[in-house]
Parts: C-alpha cells; sequence; structure tokens
C-alpha cells in the first residue's frame, strides 16, 4: 500500500477515534446530570427563594428523595410480574389481576405522599408562589400516575 | 485605454518574432514543455506523500492519536450536553414516583 493511502486511512482512523472520544465524554456527562439539583436550582429562582427558606426545602428534598427512591423500587417489583411475567405467571390470571389491584392501591399511597411532601413545600413559599407550585405538580404528578397505570395495562394486555 | 493595449499587442508580436528568429527550437521542445507541466500538476501529489512519509512513523502516529483524543475530550468537557429535559422536567422527575425515567420498561 502506498504511503499516501496509508496516511488518508491513518486519518480517517483519526476522526473516527476523536468521534468516539467526544461521544464518550458527553455521554459520561450526560449520565452525571443529577435531575434533583437542577430542579432545585430551578425552583429557588422560578419562586424566588430568599436562603432560609431555600435551605429548609432543600432539608425536606433530602428526606423525601430517599422515600421517593424506596417508593420507585416498590412499584418496580410489584409491576415486574406484570410487566414480565415468568412462565407460571403468565398462565395465571388470577395472579396478574392480584398484582394489578395491589399496584393500584400502591400507587394510590404513593400519590398521596407525594402531595403531601408537595404541600409541606408550598407551605414554605409565600402564598401565591405556594399555590401556583402546587397547583403546577400536583397536577403533573397525578396526570403521570394516570399515564404509568394505562402504560402498565397495556404491557399487561400485550405479554 | 485601447491605444494602450494595442501597444501592447504590438510588443508581444514583435518580441515572440524576435525569440523564434533567434532560438532554434528542437523537435522535443514540445514533449519537454509537456513533461514539466506534469511534473507541476504532481508536485501537490509528491508533497503529501512526503508529509506521509514523515508522519507515519509509530512514535509520532500514537502522539497524533493521543492529542486528537485530548482535544476530543477537552472539547466535550468544554461544551458540556445539555439535559434532555428542562429544569421544571427536571424537579419533576426527582419527586415523582410515577415518572417513566426511573422505570426501564416504560422509559421514554
Amino acid at each position: 500500500m502506498s504511503a499516501p493511502n496509508k496516511l488518508t486511512i491513518f486519518l480517517l482512523l483519526l476522526g473516527v477515534a476523536a468521534a468516539l472520544s467526544y461521544w464518550g465524554i458527553r455521554q459520561h456527562l450526560r449520565s452525571r446530570i443529577d435531575p434533583a439539583a437542577l430542579g432545585l436550582d430551578w425552583m429557588r429562582q422560578e419562586y424566588q427563594l430568599d436562603d432560609a427558606t431555600f435551605t429548609k426545602i432543600c432539608k425536606l428534598h433530602e428526606r423525601y428523595f430517599a422515600e421517593r427512591q424506596s417508593m420507585s423500587s416498590a412499584i418496580d417489583a410489584v409491576e415486574r410480574p406484570i410487566v414480565s411475567p415468568t412462565r407460571s405467571e403468565k398462565n395465571s390470571t388470577a395472579l396478574e389481576q392480584a398484582a394489578i389491584k395491589y399496584e393500584e392501591e400502591l400507587c394510590d399511597r404513593y400519590e398521596e405522599e407525594t402531595i403531601r411532601h408537595l404541600q409541606e413545600v408550598a407551605a414554605l413559599m409565600k402564598p401565591e408562589h405556594g399555590k401556583r407550585f402546587l397547583q403546577d405538580f400536583a397536577t403533573n404528578v397525578h396526570q403521570q400516575r394516570i399515564e404509568h397505570q394505562r402504560a402498565l395495562l397495556e404491557r399487561a394486555q400485550h405479554d | 485605454m485601447q491605444d494602450d493595449e494595442k501597444n501592447l499587442d504590438e510588443q508581444i508580436d514583435r518580441l515572440l518574432h524576435e525569440w523564434s528568429d533567434e532560438i532554434d527550437v528542437t523537435p522535443d521542445f514540445q514533449r519537454e514543455v509537456w513533461r514539466r507541466v506534469e511534473q507541476a500538476e504532481s508536485s501537490h501529489h509528491a508533497l503529501f506523500e512526503k508529509m506521509a512519509w514523515w508522519l507515519l512513523r509509530p512514535m509520532r502516529e500514537v502522539v497524533l492519536l493521543a492529542l486528537v483524543v485530548l482535544f476530543a475530550c477537552i472539547w466535550g468537557i468544554t461544551h458540556p450536553p445539555s439535559p434532555e429535559y428542562s429544569a421544571h422536567d427536571a424537579y419533576l422527575i426527582s419527586i415523582s414516583p410515577f415518572d417513566p425515567h426511573h422505570y426501564e420498561a416504560f422509559s421514554p
């Protein structure tokens, strides 16, 4: 192979190496974006929170984030036999119905817990801001809960 | 303006006439001219070849590869990606146990 051809191939390989490195770094940085920190920063600006209020709200969230994590894990565990059932679970409609019913009760409870947290946060804000905050996020959480359960039922019907 | 152009043409004609009188053109003249034209055309190809020979040494290849990777990483770090969601949605993701981002089976 002539030297110019070798050089062309080498330059192409350099381009591929550069693109892969750039993509890898971006993926790594994207995975390190923390929605909680990003969301709290946004909240501070959006609802014009002073330092003292923001500190209180952060403390409330610290406790709540751990709770939210365990709620998601519990929902995940209950939904597993519905979303990806084993062969014996697949054949048992009664088992599936029971899992769906239990999941619904769990979601009811968790929605209430989330709304309670939102109310606690809203209570620390100025009344007009608190009202707007609660209206916005309570609506969104309720909508997500409905969409989540609808998606679950669709998956259950398909499997 | 037109007079100037006319004068220039006349001068060139006179020079060409003088040149053809003084120099004896050999039969290979035309071939030699073409050889030189081709040589001039391939000079940039030769430059590329020279560059290839200079660059394609294992040590230089490794150094260049390292520099390119380093530059790509620095570029990536100094131009961080924006999240796939807004800050408002980031808060919703962080508080809602029903957000699809928490569930592999339902993730958007």
